[in-house]
C-alpha cells in the first residue's frame, strides 16, 4: 500500500454519545402487537380525534402548504406539521379553529375523522403470524411475540446506534489527519468500483457507459453520472484513508485476511472502544 | 387502502392517482420480507396512500419494464409518474419520509 496518513489524529479526542438507549418503546410494541390482529380491524368515527387517527382537513392559509381543501393526515406522526397535528387532539369533526403553524395562522376545518380499531391480540394470532417468519420459529405466544419484538428492536438499534457512533469516530479521524494517497491506488481503487457498475448494469441487460441521464438516474438513484461517480470517488478516497489508518492504528492487514479485512477490523477495534466507553442501557 | 398485489394488466391504473408506493419484492427475498413488514404497519397508518406490490417472479415482464436489477426496489409515484427511486432494503422510518415529501 503506497498511501499513507502523514499527520495521525487521536481517534480517543473524538466526541462520543454519552449513552445509547436500546430500549424497545412501547408505542413500537403496541404497533407491531396490531399486526397480529390485523384481520379483525374496524373502522370507527371518534366522538374526539386522538393521536394516530386519521383525519382531512380543509385549511386556509397565506402558505401554499397550508392552504388546501382536502389533506389527508396521520394524527401525531409528525409527517406534516406537529403544531398543527398536536392541535387536532380533542378536536371533533366539523369544527373549525385556527392555530400558529410555520409563523402564520391556519385556519383548520376537521372534514372526516377515522380510527382503527384492532381485537386483542391472542396466541392462536401470534403462532399464526410467526409461522412460516425467519427468525420466529419460538414465537407461539404474544409473550414470546413480545419479546421478539424487543429482542429484533434493540439489535437493529444497537447497530444503527453503534454504526454513528463507529462512523463519528473515522469522520473525526479523517477531519483531523493528513494523508497522502497515492494516486495510482485511487484510480485503480475508481476503476474496481466502475467495473461493478458495468457488471451490475451488464445483468440489468444495460451498458453502463452508454446509459442515459434518465437510465443513470434509476440505476443508481443519483441526479447524474457526475454525481454517481463523485460519489465512488469520496467512497474510495474513504477506503484509501481508512486502510492507512487501520494500519497506523490497529496494525498491518495479516497475510491471510479476508476481503474486506479494513471494514472489519476498524469496526472490531471501534465498537469495542465505543462499548468500554459509552453507557449502553438494555 | 389495501395493499394491493399488482399483475401487468392492473398496475397503471393502480398508480394512477394520488400517492403510490410500489414495492418490487419475491417471497425468497429475506430484506423484501423486512420492508414487507414496514409496508404492513403503514398500510394502516396512512390508509390514504397506495400501497402496491409486484412480486418479480410472477411479473418478470414489469420487473423488465422498470430495470429492476435487485429486490427490494421501491418507486415512489404522484399521480402516475415516478418521482423516486430507492433500491435496497430502507426503514419504515425512511418510507414516511419519502412519503411526506409527496403528500404535502
Amino acid at each position: 500500500m503506497r498511501s499513507k496518513i502523514t499527520k495521525l489524529a487521536d481517534y480517543r479526542q473524538a466526541a462520543l454519545p454519552r449513552e445509547i438507549d436500546l430500549r424497545c418503546p412501547q408505542e413500537v410494541v403496541e404497533k407491531k402487537l396490531r399486526l397480529l390482529t390485523k384481520g379483525g380491524k374496524t373502522t370507527v368515527t371518534p366522538e374526539t380525534v386522538e393521536k394516530g387517527d386519521v383525519v382531512t382537513l380543509a385549511l386556509e392559509s397565506t402558505l401554499p402548504r397550508f392552504n388546501r381543501p382536502a389533506v389527508p393526515v396521520n394524527v401525531g406522526s409528525g409527517m406534516y406539521n406537529p403544531e398543527l397535528e398536536d392541535a387536532l387532539v380533542g378536536r371533533k369533526v366539523g369544527e373549525t379553529f385556527t392555530v400558529e403553524a410555520e409563523n402564520v395562522p391556519v385556519r383548520v376545518t376537521v372534514k372526516s375523522a377515522s380510527r382503527t380499531l384492532y381485537p386483542a391480540p391472542t396466541d392462536e394470532a401470534a403462532a399464526a403470524y410467526a409461522k412460516g417468519r425467519d427468525g420466529m420459529e419460538d414465537v407461539k405466544t404474544v409473550a414470546d411475540y413480545v419479546e421478539y419484538v424487543k429482542k429484533d428492536y434493540q439489535e437493529d438499534r444497537r447497530l444503527s446506534e453503534m454504526g454513528k457512533a463507529v462512523n463519528g469516530v473515522l469522520e473525526f479521524v479523517f477531519a483531523n489527519s493528513e494523508f497522502d494517497l497515492d494516486e495510482g491506488e485511487l484510480q485503480a481503487a475508481l476503476d474496481r468500483e466502475l467495473d461493478f457498475a458495468r457488471r451490475d448494469a451488464a445483468e440489468g441487460k444495460m451498458d453502463y457507459d452508454t446509459m442515459s441521464d434518465e437510465e443513470i438516474r434509476r440505476f443508481t438513484g443519483m441526479d447524474s453520472r457526475a454525481d454517481f461517480e463523485e460519489m465512488l470517488r469520496r467512497g474510495c478516497r474513504d477506503e484509501l484513508k481508512r486502510y492507512a489508518w487501520a494500519q497506523a492504528v490497529i496494525g498491518p492487514e495479516p497475510e491471510d485476511a479476508e476481503e474486506g479485512w479494513v471494514y472489519s477490523a476498524t469496526w472490531d477495534f471501534l465498537e469495542k472502544y465505543v462499548t468500554e466507553n459509552v453507557t449502553i442501557i438494555d | 387502502m389495501a395493499i394491493v398485489h399488482a399483475t401487468r394488466d392492473t398496475f397503471d391504473s393502480l398508480v394512477s392517482e394520488g400517492v403510490c408506493l410500489v414495492d418490487f419484492w419475491a417471497p425468497w427475498c429475506g430484506p423484501c420480507r423486512m420492508v414487507g413488514i414496514a409496508l404492513e404497519e403503514l398500510e394502516d397508518e396512512l390508509p390514504f396512500v397506495s400501497i402496491v406490490k409486484v412480486n418479480v417472479d410472477e411479473e418478470p415482464e414489469l420487473a423488465e419494464r422498470f430495470d429492476v436489477n435487485g429486490i427490494p426496489d421501491l418507486y415512489y409515484y404522484k399521480d402516475g409518474k415516478v418521482v423516486t427511486h430507492c433500491p435496497g432494503s430502507v426503514p419504515a422510518d425512511e418510507i414516511r419520509e419519502q412519503l411526506a415529501k409527496l403528500l404535502y
